[in-house]
């Protein structure tokens, strides 16, 4: 698949990693301490996987037929996540839409850059233009309990405390940069949209306050909280077994998918997705069979080492009569069963929740 | 424990996600089928988007049908239905055995 940006990291990684059309910073250091910097002090990230999308013309129109939630009245100070769909009801994409005078810009779930610019081409009229401004835009990440300290040092105090999914834009040592309050991970979240020639500068300023994390900690950050890792979690139409249903108006009159939604819907999907925990060191992995007694009920989705947790944290799609927290069940794997025990998200609570904002 | 008694362990947790997610949607007269809203996602923020307004009303919510008192300092509860209904469970254990297993099995 053709790489979406060949940009170079913003700083030494251990390991790299593709997903969908992105090559992401995996590992910048240690797994432990990237962790403990998110989910204690303060994180910064290379958002560069994500895609971004310009969309001019009749921009919020277009969109307003094509996403699954509400964006007709969306204002510039503004932004909304949400499912964009197939036709057949399968999620094609996680976007955050952010509203310009002039054009409207999407953000797209890592690596999917490339294949939501295809789909939307493919159904917009001839008054939208969409183009792609992964080569001059770069999109940094700021998170943690406090992580409104780097965005008061580096960028002003006035913007630490924007409510949730507030947008403006301000100007940085000569350069338009466009902020949101807005993250991944539960705990204070900030995105900031830079252009090329200043992302090396921003991320130096921001890196002496705040310690670069990978993509690994923020895929397990966003399981802890349920937030979904739509590579991971996704297989298909199964947008209501994958719990994503909450990022869909079902009030919605019209969007892209929505009739194959609605009957899955009225059907009644037979499996549903719960977290479950395990111990440390268990080697639980995706595919494993889980079991209720002696009979089967489900597959583990994905299985992370979650510190916060203090053992592995994971997914499983269950018949949907065991989607329920606080069950003891247990999970295959190469040593033999395992015991698991599902969980009520968040499955750890993020460390903003009891942190003011100073 | 047994396939069977998991089973019905379930079927009395879900029984009771599905009254907090009635009560939920009744409470703040959402324009949505209680079925749709999944127990495990975020209730504030990117997820039911509610606000602090809401918060209250949900407490009052629990108070009335679950007899269990919350406040806005236990934020951890209102992360999600779940979350709310192993407060409710923990607060009022007998909350659930008041469920029919036939409407839980649909």
């Amino acid at each position: 698949m053709t790489s979406q940006t060949t940009q170079p990291h913003l700083a030494p990684v251990r390991e790299e990693r593709a997903i969908g059309d992105a090559t992401t910073a995996w590992l910048y250091s240690d797994y432990a301490a990237e962790y403990q910097a998110l989910r204690s002090e303060a994180a910064i990230f290379d958002h560069s996987g994500l895609g971004l999308l310009k969309i001019s013309g009749e921009a919020l129109p277009f969109l307003q037929t094509v996403l699954a939630r509400d964006v007709e009245f969306l204002t510039p100070d503004r932004c909304l996540t949400s499912l964009l769909l197939a036709d057949d009801g399968a999620a094609a994409d996680i976007v955050c839409v952010y509203v310009f005078d002039e054009h409207v810009l999407l953000e797209t779930a890592v690596g999917r850059g490339t294949q939501t610019r295809r789909a939307l081409e493919a159904v917009a009229p001839e008054d939208v233009r969409i183009e792609s401004l992964d080569d001059q835009l770069r999109v940094i990440g700021i998170e943690g309990p406090y992580a409104w300290g780097p965005v008061g040092k580096v960028f002003s105090t006035d913007l630490t405390a924007l409510p949730y999914e507030t947008v403006t834009e301000l100007d940085w040592d000569g350069h338009r940069i466009i902020f949101a309050r807005s993250g991944f991970t539960a705990e204070y979240g900030y995105k900031v949209m830079v252009p090329h020639q200043a992302a090396a500068q921003v991320w130096a300023a921001l890196a002496a306050h705040a310690a670069p994390v990978g993509q690994q900690v923020l895929e397990t950050a966003m399981l802890e909280v349920r937030q979904p890792v739509l590579h991971l979690e996704s297989r298909g139409q199964d947008v209501l077994e994958a719990g994503l249903g909450w990022l869909v108006d079902p009030s919605k009159p019209e969007f892209v998918g929505r009739d194959a939604l609605m009957q899955a819907f009225a059907e009644r999907p037979a499996t549903s997705t719960i977290g479950f925990s395990a111990a440390v060191g268990t080697d639980v992995a995706a595919g494993a069979g889980v079991y209720a007694g002696d009979v089967l009920i489900g597959q583990v989705t994905c299985a992370v080492v979650s510190p916060g947790l203090g053992g592995t944290l994971g997914l499983a799609r269950v018949g949907r009569d065991f989607a329920a927290a606080g069950l003891h069940l247990h999970a295959t794997t190469e040593a033999g069963p395992v015991p698991v025990t599902t969980l009520s998200s968040p499955y750890v609570i993020p460390s903003s929740w009891s942190t003011p904002v100073l | 424990m047994s396939h069977h008694d998991i089973r019905n362990q379930a079927a009395a947790r879900r029984a009771l996600c599905g009254r907090v997610r009635a009560m939920i949607v009744e409470r703040l007269d959402l324009p949505l089928d209680p079925d749709w809203i999944t127990d495990d996602q975020p209730l504030f923020g990117r997820g039911l988007e509610l606000d602090s307004v809401d918060t209250l009303e949900i407490m009052l919510g629990l108070e009335a049908e679950f007899d269990v008192a919350l406040t806005d300092d236990d934020r951890a509860h209102f992360g999600s239905v779940a979350k709310l209904a192993q407060r409710i469970e923990a607060e009022q254990p007998t909350a659930l055995l008041d469920f029919d297993a036939a409407e839980a099995a649909l």
